[in-house]
């Protein structure tokens, strides 16, 4: 995959989780994200503390497309290939059973997955823990990074099929 | 005739905190290039001082105005602002909010921002009335969400423009940055001269004698900085609560964003020394209990001090060596050089501090500034000098102290300190009262003053008859008040201007006063903040 897809693929799944996690970011989406792929190394770490002179001096939280948008691309980064080429498999089970058994284990605990479809769970776990972590690690807390992490597996599954049916 | 207590008096006329701090600032840089100045012509052994320091001035105004003239753009350029109007749902909402505070040609631009690293704050910037808002996405998203916080938050930096904090902040910084690099350029001048001159031993020693002088400055540069840029916070908040006509907002906001602050007060006291923002307990704290703005500042009289004797000092030292003439004469005329400073800084806290007490109802003259507060506020200046004298003279002054003269020397310098802003206290009562026609000024005013000035006299008689010549003596003490008179009238004069119209306007005390062209309430907000202290 080119880096200029790697990009777009980006910049769809993330204003989709943005979509989910913070409508009233959608707005800034464009400009942030232009931002965002010139050079996404300096918002890969957390935003320290501001130190503009003629500020308010306070806190500020940093908007959650800020968070999104380096962990949607980490994430991409690192499973672009293997998501293609699930994909490509053509399953028979759909990939809301696959993230049903990802987002529910306790629910699902009972049934029992076919043993073709562990890979598959086991990348969308991978992902889904990747994603946690690194929300951590963006300081985010504990609960809206479980959140966010549901949801960039969601959203990722949602990108997959769609392109899965297309094709 | 309305008693002189039942009159609303307006304190805001007078220069802020940020005004007298600004004042220390420019006078310390200016001090400096004088003494660095006259060290290069020393070592240089040529009687050129004049055009060094002409030309170490001139280059520092223009360097200092480049880094200032090149602060909006640099700011555009890093932060990589966007216009608002491209996002014309969030765009509407801040013109409404923008257009119910009348900054007339002081109406900002808005622009947003993605934060990055140690760059997420709303902040003002720009020059020559092109001033611009920068929001962080972070806080324009919440536009909608949280609608009175991000209000506030707006309102905060527009405060920052109506109080004119602007130009005055961006000055400091761009003067700060300039005296870096000015300084190490200057060491590398000063190494390379010695290095060509080969005179290393009188250099050595001119320079170790000199290093506490120039520390000193650049001690005083960096803390009054940062004190220009902690203090300004106080009084934009203070604007915002009057014009939500309430602190609840703007308390709400500091509340929600207090940080868990170190256990010792002491150590983050002394934190915010180096700090550019107040903590959010002192801002909460001067909100609820905004009198304190009013207060005299002990710090700013404690730099004064340090001032005014670094100043007599080390320049008195280093250019007396350069052109040949003997310390004391020279710091003589750099005390008279300096003693306008004690009128405009501490000179014009008191003042305010007294206006302040009228503005109060009933009958609370000098409630804030009296007599034992102009004698500690003397008492802590005469501290500065004596801070400084220790440091400048080094520790073996200490050895070779002659107590009795130490003892004799320290009322003096009191009296010297307090007799100005005794004289300041009177003259700005009579003043107000002039300025009302309400009443002549009376014939004690006269007496007290005259009683002052030769009690001053009196005084400093003994110090200074062995080298100087009475009658000079005289004239310059009369000279020191008349200054004082002049800088008094200067600063009520110069803000007695109509903010909306530039009108000039001669009764700018009244809290009633209007402007009689655009007919703008002059005093709507301090009105308001004085219903809230009084209240």
């Amino acid at each position: 995959m080119q880096k200029p897809d790697i990009e777009h693929e980006t910049a769809y799944i993330a204003k989709e989780v943005v979509r989910k996690i913070a409508p009233e970011e959608v707005e800034l989406f464009n400009f942030t994200s232009d931002e965002f792929f010139e050079n996404p190394k300096i918002f890969c770490h957390p935003i320290a503390k501001s130190e503009v002179a003629l500020g308010s001096g306070l806190e500020f939280t940093v908007p959650m497309t800020l968070i999104i948008l380096p962990i949607v691309s980490h994430v991409l980064v690192l499973f672009c290939d293997e998501c293609i080429k699930t994909a490509a498999q053509k399953s028979t089970i759909t990939f809301l059973d696959i993230l049903n058994n990802v987002i529910h284990p306790k629910t699902a605990k009972n049934e029992k997955i076919p043993h073709e479809h562990d890979d598959k769970v086991r990348l969308l776990m991978d992902i889904r823990e990747i994603s946690y972590k690194k929300a951590l690690e963006l300081e985010l807390d504990q609960k809206p990074a479980n959140e966010l992490a549901d949801s960039i597996v969601a959203c990722i599954v949602n990108r997959i099929e769609n392109v899965w049916i297309k094709t | 005739m309305p008693e002189i207590s039942n009159i609303r008096f307006n304190p805001f006329v007078f220069p802020s905190e940020t005004d007298i701090r600004f004042v220390i600032l420019i006078f310390s840089i200016l001090s400096y290039l004088l003494m660095s100045s006259s060290i290069i012509c020393y070592l240089l052994l040529d009687y050129i001082l004049l055009e060094v320091l002409a030309l170490s001035i001139l280059l520092s105004t223009l360097g200092i105005w480049y880094i200032y003239s090149e602060y909006p753009i640099n700011i555009i350029k890093e932060y990589k602002t966007n216009e608002i109007s491209e996002f014309p749902e969030i765009n509407k909402i801040l013109n409404r909010i923008i257009s119910n505070r009348d900054l007339g040609p002081k109406t900002p631009k808005i622009l947003i921002y993605n934060p990055k690293p140690a760059k997420n704050d709303i902040f003002v910037f720009g020059r020559q009335n092109n001033f611009y808002i920068a929001i962080p996405s972070g806080l324009a998203v919440k536009i909608k969400k949280q609608p009175e916080i991000f209000k506030t938050y707006v309102h905060h930096e527009l405060a920052h423009i109506a109080n004119g904090d602007v130009t005055k902040t961006y000055l400091t910084l761009s003067a700060w940055s300039f005296f870096l690099y000015y300084t190490s350029f200057y060491f590398l001048i000063i190494v390379l001269i010695v290095i060509i001159i080969r005179e290393y031993t009188t250099s050595v020693m001119f320079l170790s004698y000199m290093l506490p002088g120039i520390s000193l400055f650049i001690i005083i540069i960096y803390f009054t900085k940062n004190s220009i840029l902690r203090i300004r916070e106080f009084y934009a908040d203070q604007r915002v609560a009057a014009w939500d006509e309430s602190i609840i907002n703007i308390e709400r906001l500091l509340s929600s964003t207090i940080l868990p602050s170190t256990k010792l007060e002491f150590l983050s006291g002394l934190k915010n020394l180096f700090a550019v923002h107040p903590l959010i307990g002192q801002r909460l704290k001067m909100l609820t209990d905004n009198k304190r703005l009013f207060i005299p500042n002990l710090w700013v009289a404690l730099g004064v001090g340090i001032l005014t004797y670094t100043f007599r000092f080390s320049i008195g030292k280093t250019i007396g060596l350069c052109i040949g003439i003997e310390e004391t004469y020279i710091g003589l005329i750099l005390s008279i050089i300096a003693s306008p400073l004690i009128v405009i800084c501490v000179g014009t806290e008191v003042f305010r501090s007294t206006v302040w007490s009228f503005s109060l109802p009933g009958d609370h003259l000098f409630q804030r500034c009296g007599l034992l507060w102009l004698l500690i506020t003397a008492f802590v200046m005469v501290i500065g000098q004596e801070v400084s004298f220790l440091l400048l003279k080094g520790t073996n002054y200490l050895l070779e102290l002659d107590l009795i003269m130490f003892i004799y020397d320290v009322p003096l310098r009191l009296l010297f300190f307090f007799i100005p802003l005794f004289y300041i206290t009177y003259f700005g009562k009579k003043l107000m009262e002039h300025h009302f026609g309400e009443d002549k000024p009376s014939r004690i005013y006269f007496a007290i003053s005259i009683l002052a000035t030769i009690l001053c006299i009196a005084y400093f008689i003994p110090y200074f008859i062995p080298w100087i010549n009475f009658y000079v003596y005289i004239a310059l003490v009369f000279l020191y008040f008349l200054i004082s008179a002049i800088v008094v009238e200067l600063i009520i004069q110069n803000k007695s201007k109509c903010p909306f119209c530039n009108e000039q306007i001669k009764e700018s005390f009244s809290m009633d006063l209007k402007c009689p062209v655009c007919q703008h309430d002059l005093a709507g907000w301090a009105k308001t903040f004085m219903k809230h202290s009084s209240g």
